[in-house]
């Protein structure tokens, strides 16, 4: 009788089962060696990472240079370059009520120092590609910076927090990535936003409080800076709270420098 | 080199880019199809370099998900995969 037609025969099927345990068994225990060493193997991993995606920055232009992708190249610059000056716009205008805000909390503040310690520290990764809300930046314990320093945008708006300090690198955990809880501040009645990815998050505020699209988020467990400024209002006559939307008035994706801010 | 060995290489290329420059679904869907088809290790590596890129510190409490969810595909698919692919 003729065998039948075989993709795989029975030894190799053992072979590749043989070799999926064996990787199972190794990535466990490099997980388990990577948490014990306080993530030595993460920060290898984020080092090549971070390697590769400054070293690729040519690359990837040349890539997305080609004449296949030229037209959608040309309006994906386009709206870019729009949504990055419209974001800028958003900032500055917020900018100006979390001035006016902080400069009434500044005067009530003299007793503090109001002398602050940042440095400038280059973006060394995507902003989409993390599952985790998380991105890279090219600065590390050599240079000052330490678990929990904020960091923050041109206009001074908190981005994130560090979250892990490497050799080379330190990643940052976005405010509002999903599920965090942020303390926040809206017309002085306090709140708590809920992140919910991408630089957006909600909070639920009672009805009583007047707040409106562009109110800039205060929270002071942030050293008092803005968070994020309102987008959007949804209430109704039945419920006691509505729910405001709040959005991170930067760009990330069109960010290339950060602030962190020591604590 | 067999063309479906080419193809494996050329999803598992595509993957371990896309951890880097691209959406996380890319990788997570590169992982999905090499699960779908072969034993494939470079599943399991591939769910590894994602947490060891991006996973936030302070593990146990943030979990290594991608690590996880490929072990479970690659080891979950291994039945379909002996029942459909060897016969």
């Amino acid at each position: 009788m003729a065998p039948e037609f075989s993709h795989r025969s029975l030894h190799s099927a053992r072979a590749g089962r043989r070799r999926l345990l064996f990787t199972t068994i190794l990535v466990i225990v490099l997980i388990v060696l990577d948490a014990l060493s306080h993530g030595a193997v993460r920060g290898a991993v984020r080092s090549v990472g971070a390697d590769i995606w400054t070293g690729s920055s040519d690359l990837r232009a040349d890539i997305t240079g080609t004449g296949y992708f030229v037209s959608h190249r040309t309006l994906a610059e386009e709206n870019a370059a729009l949504r990055a000056q419209v974001a800028q716009y958003q900032e500055k205008a917020a900018g100006y009520d979390v001035l006016a805000q902080q400069n009434a909390q500044l005067q009530a503040a003299l007793s503090f120092s109001s002398e602050t310690h940042t440095i400038t520290a280059p973006i060394v990764s995507s902003f989409t590609s993390s599952p985790y809300g998380t991105f890279l930046i090219g600065a590390d314990a050599e240079d000052g910076v330490a678990a929990g320093d904020l960091v923050i945008s041109d206009g001074g708006f908190v981005i994130g927090q560090l979250a892990d300090v490497q050799t080379k690198t330190s990643e940052v955990r976005e405010l509002f990535s999903a599920g965090e809880h942020v303390d926040g501040l809206v017309d002085g009645t306090p709140v708590t936003l809920i992140g919910d990815g991408g630089g957006n998050a909600h909070a639920s505020v009672p009805l009583g409080v007047h707040v409106a699209a562009g109110d800039p988020i205060i929270s002071p467990t942030h050293g008092g800076r803005a968070v994020g400024v309102v987008g959007h209002i949804d209430s109704s006559a039945t419920s006691p709270d509505q729910t405001v939307y709040v959005q991170l008035p930067v760009n990330l994706a069109s960010l290339q420098y950060v602030y962190v801010v020591y604590q | 080199m067999s063309f479906i060995n080419s193809i494996r290489i050329l999803v598992a290329l595509i993957g371990f880019i896309g951890a880097l420059v691209a959406p996380a679904w890319l990788p997570m869907l590169c992982i999905v199809l090499l699960a779908l088809r072969f034993s494939a290790v470079e599943a399991i590596a591939l769910g590894f370099f994602m947490d060891m890129l991006w996973l936030p510190a302070g593990f146990p409490h943030a979990l290594p998900l991608y690590t996880m969810a490929s072990i479970i595909i690659v080891w979950g698919l291994e039945p379909l995969r002996l029942e459909f692919l060897r016969s």
